[in-house]
């Protein structure tokens, strides 16, 4: 921030990582750990995915929208997985945690979001002059900045579920931070964090239904 | 000017210490043998350390590195960097300390770069007469197969030694250099740390403390810069890094504020007001991309002030027989604030676009180098339209600089030299180059190192990265310069350039305070500038407060019964 942002007095993102509820932790139930069992092939996933005659900074690019696809893909998995067990324990005391929890999986998107990143960017830079073009952009700026935070603090010592999955994000924000972001929003909602990400991008993409639905369905 | 490249690098480490700076005792280096007699006497002249240079590097590298004794990091690694600027033999080094450690150790040695500099490392272990007997060169874009290759064959390295360290600022770098089958990793970067977060990664490196811990020591105490200079004198003591670098080859004009005008004022003012009320009706997501439209904007009016200045400072420096480099940005603005009298947006060219038609007024004919899409580098959809600007690029400086070239078969350009192999001298066909800050990096041949060739002469406007900025006045000050480069930074006292030179300055300040002489220079200007800039803007800004209580006072007593009455019984005043 600096003193023009200062003059205008601009908003903050809420940066606080107070806890409105106690974080949902599904290994007990499944006896299994979802995101560890996963993250052990995020490798082998990720470099297929990643070819080594292209220059760094495009690798970069690329193993970040792999990580982006692994966290959804993980994260839709534990779903699926507390869906199967809640049709086998519809009596047990933490049926009604898991219910709420699985209520969550409406917020997450498809799967075909985080390819859509490159095209609306692409527009945007493109057609930075309308308002969709700078909000997009602003978006992704914004989605930046909070990423980082978050990398920063899921750094310091001592942690609980929240920054075990900032840790998969392997040092960094993507180029498209709005995917992990996301990602990380629906997965521990009861962070203060958590709720304007999910805000920011209805607000966007509500934007884009209204002026270009096109954007959405793969048109350019 | 004395050349200071005619001498050997200032020792930064050295003077940081106050001479007290860790020695080697035993001579790694010695042991480093031609593979090909007759190019033995580069590499006997580096033994004998006439310039201690490159055989410091080498041993106090080795000394750290085979010490069982020195820290590792948290994937019990031992780290060495050598920060030296450019032009100290870096490259050298690196080789060097390849063959020596292999030696020592009977394992091989990895050394990975880009693979684009790739064949001058190779071009340079010839020049050693050294062949690549346990060194293995892997292009550091090529070091996931390379990994996967190691861990099949069960093959351990001696080290894994990068060169052009400064790609650790990327992740995925990071990553694969940590699953190199070697408990040894050396850096090698004239530039390792340009922000706090570099900085902590190689530092991190070194001492083998935690991220999360360097930092909270760092902002636990009241001067960061203060706190990263203690850090290093710390870490070069415990000798896990080096640094050595050349001062500025060159001249640094004075702290000169060219004018704003009035109107200049009024339009900022009326941006800035018109962005307040466009960031108070929308969201959170739009309100950061008007930001830097905003930015963008404040930028490209305040640099569009400077074009008649800038125009005459190229003029007398071309009258001096000089050539001129220009740095500054290229953004076209059709104002979302400002309308033409036709009521349309007004429109104003990106500052390097003014300049080029300015000059082209005047009858000079510049290269003109063009930005890179935003985002071109990551974006592989992005890749053939910057490969097409980079081309167009390239042709552009192949007209500035000095050499003759020849294009060979396969396009590519070959310098002729002559009988004597040394490079035939021709002068360039045009005497200005413009830049975008984004491509200030790299250009090697930008580099009068003909002795026939005129001097230089650098024009930038102020930018907020304190790295392009120091790349932008690199492209003078080289090894083989042959005569020293004037540097002129032209700003004003708008809101922009205050703005950029404040940032500019604390990223300049940072650099410095990771020891670099030749930053010095540069932070000084960048402080007058800046002092210069707030100063004149503060008075101004009183200037008009007090004409504003000025014209408040005069309404208020037309508007005062009392006042009214008394001047109408002034003398002259009709009834």
């Amino acid at each position: 921030m600096d003193t023009i942002d200062k003059l205008l007095k601009c908003p903050e993102p809420v940066s606080s990582n107070h806890l409105a509820g106690p974080v949902f932790n599904s290994t007990p139930l499944l006896e299994r750990d979802v995101w560890r069992e996963s993250f052990n092939q995020l490798d082998a996933f990720a470099e297929s995915n990643v070819n080594p005659d292209l220059p760094l900074e495009q690798q970069q690019y690329l193993r970040d929208l792999s990580v982006d696809r692994f966290l959804h893909a993980t994260l839709e998995r534990e779903f699926v997985l507390l869906e199967t067990w809640l049709r086998k324990n519809r009596r047990h005391p933490e049926a009604e945690t898991v219910t709420a929890f699985l209520q969550r999986k409406q917020k997450l998107g498809p799967f075909t979001r985080i390819e859509q990143q490159e095209m609306l960017y692409l527009w945007a830079v493109r057609n930075e002059r309308e308002e969709l073009g700078t909000s997009i952009l602003g978006w992704r700026l914004l989605c930046q900045e909070l990423a980082d935070t978050l990398l920063a603090w899921a750094s310091e010592s001592g942690g609980d579920l929240r920054k075990q999955m900032i840790g998969f994000w392997q040092e960094s924000h993507g180029f498209y931070p709005q995917n992990r972001l996301r990602i990380w929003a629906v997965r521990f909602l009861e962070d203060a964090r958590a709720p304007q990400v999910l805000a920011w991008e209805t607000a966007v993409y509500q934007v884009l239904q209204e002026t270009r639905p096109g954007l959405l369905i793969g048109t350019r | 000017m004395e050349n200071p490249f005619d001498r050997p690098p200032i020792n930064v480490s050295e003077a940081l210490l106050g001479g007290s700076i860790p020695t080697w005792s035993r001579d790694y280096l010695a042991a480093v043998s031609p593979a090909i007699p007759d190019k033995a006497r580069l590499l006997e002249s580096l033994r004998t350390g006439e310039d201690p240079t490159i055989r410091d590097g080498v041993n106090l590298a080795l000394r750290h590195l085979l010490d069982p004794e020195s820290p590792k990091d948290g994937s019990g690694r031992t780290a060495f960097l050598v920060h030296d600027g450019t032009g100290t033999g870096k490259s050298f080094q690196a080789i060097l300390a390849a063959k020596a450690i292999a030696h020592e150790t009977g394992d091989p040695a990895l050394l990975t770069t880009r693979a684009d500099l790739l064949p001058p490392l190779r071009r340079d272990l010839d020049r050693l007469g050294l062949d690549e007997s346990q060194i293995r060169f892997v292009p550091i874009e090529q070091l996931g197969p390379f990994i996967r290759e190691a861990q099949i064959q069960r093959q351990q390295y001696s080290v894994a030694i990068v060169d052009e360290a400064q790609d650790c600022r990327l992740p995925e770098v990071r990553r694969l250099l940590d699953k190199v089958p070697s408990s040894r990793q050396l850096f090698f970067s004239a530039t390792p740390f340009n922000n706090i977060n570099e900085y902590c990664y190689f530092y991190s490196k070194l001492t083998g403390k935690p991220i999360h811990e360097i930092k909270s020591e760092l902002t636990s105490k009241p001067d960061l810069l203060a706190a990263v200079s203690d850090q290093i004198k710390q870490v070069t003591a415990a000798g896990a890094m080096l640094h050595r670098e050349f001062p500025f080859y060159g001249s640094v004009l004075p702290a000169e504020i060219v004018p704003y005008r009035a109107e200049s004022h009024a339009a900022e003012t009326q941006l800035i007001d018109g962005y307040a009320r466009l960031i108070g009706m929308t969201d959170l997501a739009r309100q950061r991309g008007l930001l830097e439209d905003l930015n963008s904007e404040l930028n490209t009016a305040s640099d569009g002030t400077k074009v008649e200045s800038i125009l005459q400072r190229t003029l007398e420096a071309l009258a001096q027989n000089k050539k001129v480099i220009l740095f500054g940005d290229d953004i076209p603005v059709a104002s979302r604030i400002l309308k033409d009298a036709d009521g349309l947006p007004k429109e104003t060219p990106g500052f390097l676009s003014a300049m080029r038609a300015a000059m082209a007024a005047h009858g000079i004919e510049c290269s003109f180098l063009r930005a890179f899409p935003e985002g071109s580098e990551s974006v592989p959809a992005l890749a053939s339209e910057r490969a097409g600007i980079g081309e167009k690029n390239s042709e552009q400086m192949a007209r500035f600089v000095d050499g003759a070239y020849k294009t060979n078969e396969t396009g590519q350009r070959i310098e002729l030299r002559g009988p004597d192999n040394r490079p035939v001298y021709a002068p360039g066909l045009t005497k200005v180059i413009l830049i975008p800050y984004s491509q200030a990096a790299g250009w090697p041949e930008l580099n009068q190192r003909f002795s026939t060739a005129p001097e230089l002469s650098i024009i930038l406007t102020p930018t907020v990265s304190a790295d392009r900025f120091m790349q932008a006045v690199g492209r003078g000050s080289r090894r083989n310069s042959q005569g020293p480069t004037d540097v002129q930074l032209v700003a004003n006292d708008s809101r922009a350039d205050c703005r950029r030179l404040s940032q500019l300055l604390r990223g300049l300040q940072f650099i410095g305070a990771t020891g670099s002489p030749a930053v010095a220079p540069f932070v000084k200007l960048t402080a007058d500038l800046l002092e210069n800039a707030s100063t004149q803007r503060a008075l101004r800004d009183q200037r008009l407060i007090q004409l504003q209580k000025g014209q408040r006072a005069r309404s208020a007593r037309i508007v005062d019964p009392n006042f009214i009455r008394s001047a109408s019984r002034a003398p002259g005043v009709r009834q």
